[in-house]
């Protein structure tokens, strides 16, 4: 049997975006909450302080 | 309400946007690297094939990991369809195109010689693996010499790790591997081509080795 050098030898090479397309929707659905988090809390401050 | 509503939009657009960004970031910088790779191939300091007196076929050198050693064309994926074939196939070596799995033949060599790509992502050379009939050609060239390979089994799904797919073989077999499904990598689409014909071009053998 071949070791083909990914994974320990025992799963053929991983070659879809499965693994890292769900990894990066997390992390972006994250930094996408903080940056909308982040523009409410401003819009909510900025009327106080204007008024 | 309907602020909670425009946040929702707005939250899952940015996410939508940052993961297609992020997917024609990659595609981007595969592209470059392959234009950068077939540059390669074209120095004098490219692997070159092995011929031997008691070998009837030119045998394909291997390089060192992550460089590239020869290009691959299939036709059925497209007229102008041409990767450059790096060595490895772990996730930095296929992010710059197909990878030849360390430890099987080289092409003309006899047994299994073995290559993967990405089916979707970092440019999508097998996305349409699934289209592979057999007869189909399978080109790898090396400096002067064309392996052509033709499909003998038509692609079929296996496992993750049904590792004995790279098994050596009889005859001179060249086995082509990417993830199923297109957007994922649950399981694996298996092809087999065997050796058909060796062509070596003169024109090349005879060009002046460009300096690198």
């Amino acid at each position: 049997m071949y070791n083909n050098g990914a994974a320990g030898g025992g799963t053929l090479a991983v070659t879809g975006m499965g693994a890292s397309i769900w990894f990066d929707a997390m992390w972006m659905f994250l930094a996408g909450f903080a940056i909308l988090a982040a523009l409410m809390a401003v819009g909510r401050i900025m009327p106080r302080r204007h008024g | 309400m309907v602020r909670r509503f425009v946040a929702v939009v707005v939250l899952l657009g940015l996410v939508a946007g940052g993961v297609a960004l992020r997917l024609g970031y990659d595609d981007w910088r595969t592209d470059r690297t392959q234009e950068g790779l077939q540059q390669e191939l074209s120095l004098g300091t490219a692997p070159r094939p092995v011929v031997r007196k008691d070998v009837p076929v030119p045998v394909a050198s291997r390089s060192a990991y992550k460089k590239p050693f020869a290009e691959l064309r299939i036709p059925r994926f497209g007229e102008d369809w041409e990767w450059a074939v790096v060595e490895g196939t772990d996730a930095p070596a296929l992010e710059l195109g197909p990878g030849h799995y360390p430890g099987t033949p080289m092409p003309g060599e006899e047994g299994n010689a073995a290559i993967a790509a990405h089916r979707a992502g970092h440019g999508d050379p097998f996305i349409d693996f699934d289209l592979l009939r057999r007869g189909d050609p399978v080109e790898i060239t090396q400096g002067d010499t064309t392996w052509v390979y033709r499909i003998v089994r038509e692609p079929w799904m296996v496992a993750a790790d049904a590792h004995h797919v790279l098994d050596p073989l009889p005859g001179r077999k060249l086995t082509l591997t990417t993830c199923w499904p297109k957007y994922g990598s649950s399981k694996r689409l298996i092809a087999v081509a065997e050796l058909d014909d060796v062509r070596v071009d003169d024109r090349v053998s005879a060009a002046p080795v460009a300096s690198p």
